[in-house]
């Protein structure tokens, strides 16, 4: 593979404007922009900084495409000089559409294990038996429990993946791990919080995990009900712990118990691009401008395409991304070597057709309120996930206004008979 | 926009991406539902030929396995490049009521595991289509929005279905001494009823006039058309044909040019359908046919060649095939010039259709138009009461 470089051709433009694939390694370091001062994690890795707790619990959560991924992933990194991270991406090794706390709690377990083998810490040193053999005793299968003893860190990698793949994907077994668990719940939690503080004493950095993935849980139900059945559990780990959230979930009654329990609660926001009277705010326009120059060369953007993308995107990164790689097929389509402000017209009315193609006729009418009101008042509260969930409605400044995405706007004006 | 060539744009653009393609990337092609998905699935197999399509099915009854998927791509051989294509059929009605049904939580189910696959998905480094319907698609949009927020497109077929629009279109370049456009329904429908007895009729005889069937069969295809039913049409127009090539064989100076201009109507209707490859064999049999009568009668078949040169620039163009498709239409427009001289309002609309065909080759392959030749043209176009001059591309 060529070298990360802001694209020079068409070809080179659409292979990085990838909207699938996450930053993560080269992509990361290649086109990575920081975020304004308050529209990123700076607050949050401040607040982790300089709080000197060792086992506070975070909730964490932004708008679909806003940047959560590519944001943990960055403080992940930015936290290996004081801590220890460790990133448990459930989307790999949990069932989301059947996710129960204590699913959530093993997998915890066994991946602290195996950072512990990491960082030096023997299969046969008393915290790291103890903790293995409750998982032996209970849960593991044989050809699970064996790799995790080797003294190799690939064997034991292959334990834990096997472990999470079979947890995701066998629902007998599940049952019978929950089972198995629930009365045995303290036992675990006292295993593992030892490991925990042997980790720390050695490492001399305090531990924090980083669980990505548990937003993509579209089920709200189900989300909150892990959140409230499972929340004294969850915040039982002797460490500091990160957990994402569906962000429609912040907006539900059922949800604003548990918000109050956690000690921190962080929500990514948009980019602004315009306050909320409308007038332009370029230090985040500035910002979106500096991942187009980052992935693609301004010989091959117009300046006014690259306004017009920026203003198109809402201030959403992946939808940033998104239209401009669609502007980059309709400009190779046209057989020319640079992107024009039509292609990115081109790419907007595909984002209205889609719009047109989503949204129920009543929604015109609860959109049109929250355009002129920029707020959610009045909305009912399954309607407001839904337009949070599609995108029609964007949220900026933290939960402080709202307004509806740009291509909506121009269907808003369509319908003015849905009024 | 008319839904033709807004139909014709979306397919180019799917194919302007799969060009550039080069790890995994995710497209949505909204077709119509049932029959029409299958007929897109086999006329987009037929345009992507140079891919190696890997096809699998989604149902609520059967999710999707990104690691069968890897081991079915890494099994592929030979030199083409792999594109993975979903059917997806039945997961529509996670959103439809009663939203509570099982077969409803069943379809969100696999929609949510999906939506969880997503990196599993971007690791397959290959383009994946997913064939949706409309409300498949807006259950794509909730209950795997994070894929469908990552896509890199949208192709709408669905516009592809034929409207009267787009038939009066076509009937337009086509037969400009046909008065059909302007019919309204209720016509159409009486002479389409009033055709299929007279055929009806004449296919009983017992010595059948097949001159009279060839004829009949055509005008059917062509009310039809109107009618938007281009399946139908292309029925007769292929009947029509036959019968004229039955025809020919026994009396070639009679029934060649019937042939020939039936052949060129074909291609038409085959093109309009999606099956190209046959359009641009009916096509090309055409110009050959007019190709050969023409020097017996110049001022007869010369502009029947320009048509049905038209028709063949057309599919080749729709093929990919610009430059060829390039040289078809100049070399209609140049038999065309003297023709359109002496009767601009006869060739007007046949003179246009192949002057905005040679401006697309062209714009396609990235050339700059015969100047001279595009001036020629354009200065007789214009009605008397239009100065030349204000033509774009017309000298002062």
């Amino acid at each position: 593979m060529c070298a990360l470089r802001p694209a020079l051709t068409l070809e080179e433009a659409y292979r990085n404007l990838d909207p699938i694939r996450p930053l993560r390694e080269e992509w990361f370091e290649a086109f990575y922009v920081p975020r304004p001062e308050d529209g990123g994690i700076e607050k949050l890795l401040d607040e982790l900084n300089l709080d000197d707790s060792e086992n506070d619990k975070t909730l964490f959560s932004g708008q679909q495409g806003a940047g959560e991924s590519t944001e943990l992933y960055r403080l992940y990194r930015e936290l290996q000089s004081t801590h220890i991270p460790i990133l448990l991406n459930v989307e790999e090794t949990l069932n989301l559409g059947d996710v129960h706390y204590t699913d959530l709690l093993v997998m915890l377990g066994l991946r602290a294990y195996q950072e512990a083998r990491a960082c030096g810490i023997r299969a046969d040193e008393q915290h790291a038996r103890d903790l293995l053999f409750w998982y032996r005793e209970r849960i593991l299968e044989q050809d699970e429990a064996l790799p995790l003893q080797s003294e190799t860190s690939a064997e034991v990698n292959l334990g834990v993946l096997r472990f999470g793949s079979r947890l995701s994907q066998e629902s007998p077994r599940r049952e019978r791990i929950r089972a198995v668990v629930e009365p045995n719940l303290s036992d675990l939690l006292e295993r593992l919080n030892r490991l925990l503080l042997e980790l720390r004493r050695r490492s001399g950095k305090r531990i924090l995990m980083i669980v990505d993935g548990l937003d993509k849980i579209y089920n709200l139900r189900r989300a909150a009900d892990l959140f409230l059945h499972g929340g004294n559990a969850l915040m039982a780990p002797a460490c500091r712990i990160i957990y994402t959230v569906p962000y429609p979930l912040f907006y539900s009654n059922d949800f604003q118990l548990v918000r109050s329990t956690f000690h921190r609660v962080f929500l990514l926001p948009n980019i602004k691009i315009r306050h909320r009277d409308g007038a332009p705010w370029e230090t985040g326009r500035e910002m979106l401008r500096q991942v187009l120059r980052r992935r693609v060369a301004e010989t091959l953007l117009d300046p006014e395409a690259m306004e017009a993308l920026v203003e198109a995107s809402g201030g959403l990164l992946r939808e940033l991304i998104r239209l401009a790689r669609l502007s980059v097929i309709l400009a190779r389509r046209r057989r020319d070597a640079r992107i024009l402000p039509g292609d990115v017209a081109g790419a907007m009315r595909e984002a209205q057709n889609t719009f047109r193609r989503i949204l129920k006729l009543e929604d015109y009418r609860h959109l049109r309120k929250v355009q002129e009101r920029k707020s959610l008042d009045d909305l009912p509260e399954e309607v407001a996930n839904r337009l949070l969930h599609n995108l029609s409605i964007l949220e900026y400044d933290g939960e402080t206004w709202w307004d509806v995405h740009p291509a909506v706007r121009e269907l808003l004006e369509e319908n003015e008979g849905g009024k | 926009m008319d839904p033709l060539e807004s139909a014709a744009r979306e397919e180019e653009q799917l194919q302007e991406a799969l060009s550039m393609s080069t790890g995994a990337s995710v497209f949505f092609i909204v077709t119509p539902p049932g029959e029409g998905k299958k007929r897109e699935m086999e006329r987009l197999s037929r345009l992507l030929s140079g891919w190696h399509i890997l096809a699998v099915r989604l149902s609520p009854e059967q999710p999707l396995d990104p690691e069968a998927l890897r081991g079915q791509l890494r099994a592929l051989q030979g030199d083409r490049r792999p594109m993975i294509w979903v059917e997806v059929e039945g997961l529509g009605v996670a959103e439809a009521e009663p939203a509570r049904s099982a077969v409803a939580e069943q379809a969100r189910r696999v929609l949510q595991d999906l939506n969880l696959k997503r990196e599993a998905l971007e690791r397959l480094d290959a383009p994946i289509l997913f064939w949706v319907t409309p409300p498949e698609l807006r259950a794509f949009s909730v209950w795997a929005a994070d894929l469908f927020a990552a896509r890199t497109a949208i192709i709408d077929l669905e516009r592809l279905r034929p409207t009267a629009e787009k038939t009066l279109r076509i009937e337009m370049f086509l037969t400009a001494d046909h008065p059909h456009s302007a019919l309204p329904p209720a016509e159409v429908e009486g002479r389409i009823r009033l055709y299929e007895g007279a055929l009806e009729a004449e296919a009983r005889k017992r010595r059948p006039h097949l001159p009279r069937i060839a004829s009949l069969h055509e005008e059917l295809a062509r009310l039809y058309a109107r009618r938007g039913d281009l399946h139908s049409a292309l029925r007769h127009q292929r009947e029509g044909q036959n019968v004229y090539r039955e025809l020919a064989q026994q009396h070639p100076e009679v029934f060649l040019p019937g042939l020939a201009r039936s052949l060129n109507d074909l291609s038409v209707w085959l093109s309009e359908l999606g099956r190209r490859e046959e359009a641009l064999q009916a096509a090309r049999e055409a110009v050959d046919l007019f190709r050969r009568l023409a020097p017996q009668r110049p001022q007869t078949f010369l502009p029947d060649l320009a048509r049905s040169l038209g028709a063949y620039g057309s599919v080749l163009l729709d093929l990919g095939r610009a430059s060829e498709a390039r040289e078809a239409f100049a070399e209609g427009l140049r038999i065309l010039l003297p023709f359109l001289r002496a009767e601009p309002a006869a060739l007007r609309e046949l003179a246009s259709a192949l002057l905005q065909g040679y401006r697309r080759a062209c714009e396609a392959l990235g050339e700059t138009p015969d100047a001279p030749l595009i001036r020629e043209i354009s200065r007789n176009l214009v009605t008397p009461a239009i100065e030349p001059d204000v033509l774009p591309g017309s000298a002062p």
